[in-house]
């Protein structure tokens, strides 16, 4: 069962945890970053990834993409291991990433063009090739050809973007992690952003895993939604299962900070949280956001609740997953 | 950008005056021999003799122009400097990458190499080198870059620690470059202004170090006209015959002055957290 499981999602982890060691003590002090986590991500679809500062989002994703070791188990892409050094040449170009800060996303010394054809150039492309593909890329992402030859200070952050999404695409990779791609852009360039990259999903049929603490984005973009406290999954189901059915306090909380979009709104069930995350250093006694809950019983904070299925599809790590009235 | 940088120079009156003091030093170096009235190593039986039109700095105790003597010691003083420049350029630049890039175990030792190289008094470490391989010009030069590398690992190694996190770094890590060509296409380039700072900064104290170097007797040897060792000969005459000390004196001032000068405008023009 595990195995055809596997083959059915582009990116699968069983357990995968990321323990940082802290330097002051030398034995047994690390900040769990990632705790645990059992995640699949399926072709084609869109996996928001939501969860405050400091939740583990960018460390999941980093290590995803290979760029940081694992502490524990290992990533599973189109049923091969990530850290596999074996797979190493053929898995680099089925993964892209878009980073938030676009101004630090392109080496500041190489023109657009250059920046563009390193990544072909590494995985063996020839230079006509490069040519080619580069100029079809930045037309299908309305790059103009006169940008090509600027260097990354003499674009706009939009522009930047784009240059950023367009190299992270080149190889034609199957998942596409973007991590707050949208966060550093104007509203307005936001938005254009955002279609660019569901038109190119389509064409491309790329699968996507979206990182962003921006809940109106990634209700908007994604077809499944993670939600991460302190390491752990939350919660995790179908777009409409969390927005209108979330059965976790956490994301009750979370999506109650979001001002409501119309006045009639205003008098909808809210419920905000106070108080910070709880210190990741060191062993946690029971439910993580225990401490924050408003529903918290004995139980919370002795037992460490498990993945429970609220509907298809839809699970949520709490001891009264659908049971609680909010 | 080009237009900048030209209204910088224009606005900046010390960065003028060290690019005169500095092309001054070039210019005698390239035309020593025809700037000098005699050679380096011209005897005559005027000894000690005053300024006068045919020794404008005077001669020293074997009746050697002074003058002369300066003019061509500018040439071991700048090559002295420039080649200790290079190789701790070379030295520290590398360490400072290989430090700040790979980071844990290999970091603590090049740290700690770095901090006790520090922790020695160069003078009497690079004096040390000397007396051991032998005293000449490229001794010299290879002590004062051995003693004096370790600011470059530092700054290198910060700056290093900073640009690897980028997300240009770490896309060009997805798409497959390996860490030899992520350091040498991503890494190096960003550290270009930084290494030239450094490197015009550093050229000063290394050709005063090759001075002392000099003055203690360490340096190039007799009747090399290295300007510490004028200097020192000079001593002992400061009371009849001040112009011995006095005209290499002035020219070590000169020279690291203009380079001075000229660094602290280069890094000025270069380093953008300095720009208004």
């Amino acid at each position: 069962m595990q195995d055809s499981k596997a083959s059915a999602a582009l990116v699968h982890t069983e357990h995968l945890k990321k323990y940082f060691p802290l330097r002051r003590n030398k034995e047994s002090a690390f900040v769990r970053a990632v705790d645990d986590v059992s995640l699949d991500i399926y072709q084609g679809e869109t996996l928001g990834l939501v969860g405050e500062s400091g939740s583990g989002k960018t460390t999941l994703a980093k290590m995803i993409l290979g760029l940081l070791q694992p502490t524990e188990s290992t990533i599973y892409i189109s049923g091969r291991d990530v850290w596999d050094k074996r797979n190493k040449k053929e898995l680099r170009s089925s993964v892209g990433a878009v980073f938030q800060d676009p101004a630090s996303s392109l080496n500041p010394r190489s023109s657009i063009y250059r920046s563009l054809e390193r990544p072909l150039q590494v995985n063996g492309y020839s230079k006509e090739d490069a040519r080619r593909l580069i100029y079809e890329t930045a037309e299908k992402i309305n790059i103009g050809r006169e940008l090509l030859t600027r260097f990354p200070h003499e674009l706009s952050g939009g522009q930047q973007q784009r240059v950023s999404i367009a190299r992270a695409i080149l190889l034609k990779p199957r998942l596409l992690v973007l991590d707050e791609p949208t966060s550093a852009l104007d509203v307005s360039v936001q938005a254009q952003t955002l279609n660019e990259l569901l038109n190119l999903q389509q064409e491309l049929d790329m699968t996507y895993l979206f990182i962003t603490h921006n809940l109106s984005v990634v209700r908007y973009m994604s077809d499944r939604i993670c939600v991460m406290y302190g390491g752990k999954v939350m919660e995790i189901g179908k777009n409409a299962d969390i927005y209108r059915d979330c059965v976790h306090p956490y994301t009750f909380s979370l999506l109650s900070s979001v001002p409501p979009l119309h006045p009639r709104e205003r008098n909808r069930k809210k419920h905000l949280l106070s108080g910070d995350m709880p210190s990741l250093v060191g062993e946690i006694q029971g439910c993580r956001f225990a401490s924050r809950c408003r529903f918290c019983r004995d139980i919370c904070s002795q037992q460490e609740p498990e993945m429970r299925e609220a509907a298809e599809g839809h699970f949520a790590a709490c001891h009264f997953a659908g049971e609680l009235e909010f | 950008m080009r237009k900048e940088k030209l209204r910088f120079i224009l606005n900046n009156k010390m960065f003028i005056i060290g690019s005169i003091l500095f092309f001054a030093v070039v210019l005698v170096v390239i035309f020593a021999p025809l700037i000098a009235p005699h050679t380096y190593a011209e005897q005559s039986s005027m000894r000690l003799a005053a300024p006068c039109s045919e020794y404008p700095f005077g001669t020293d105790q074997y009746g050697r122009c002074i003058f002369s003597r300066v003019i061509y010691g500018s040439r071991i003083a700048l090559s002295v400097g420039i080649v200790a420049v290079i190789i701790e350029t070379l030295i520290g630049v590398t360490l400072g990458i290989v430090a700040g890039y790979y980071g844990k175990a290999i970091d603590k030792i090049v740290l700690f190499i770095t901090d006790t190289t520090w922790s020695i008094p160069p003078i009497i470490l690079a004096m040390a080198i000397v007396l051991m391989m032998g005293s000449s010009a490229q001794n010299v030069a290879i002590a004062i870059a051995v003693v004096s590398w370790a600011q470059f690992t530092k700054i290198v190694r910060a700056k290093v620690q900073s640009l690897k996190n980028l997300s240009y770094i770490e896309a060009a890590k997805i798409y497959g470059e390996t860490d030899l060509s992520i350091i040498l296409r991503y890494i190096l380039p960003n550290l270009v202004s930084t290494i030239i700072i450094l490197a015009t900064l550093a050229l000063p104290s290394a050709i005063l170090s090759t001075t002392s170097m000099g003055f203690l007797g360490l340096g190039a040897q007799q009747p090399q006209p290295d300007w510490g060792m004028i200097l020192s000969d000079g001593i002992q005459f400061i009371k009849n015959a001040p112009w011995i000390t006095m005209a290499p004196g002035l020219a070590i001032v000169w020279t690291v002055l203009g380079f001075n000068l000229l660094g602290e405008g280069v890094k000025e023009m270069l380093d953008p957290r300095l720009k208004v």
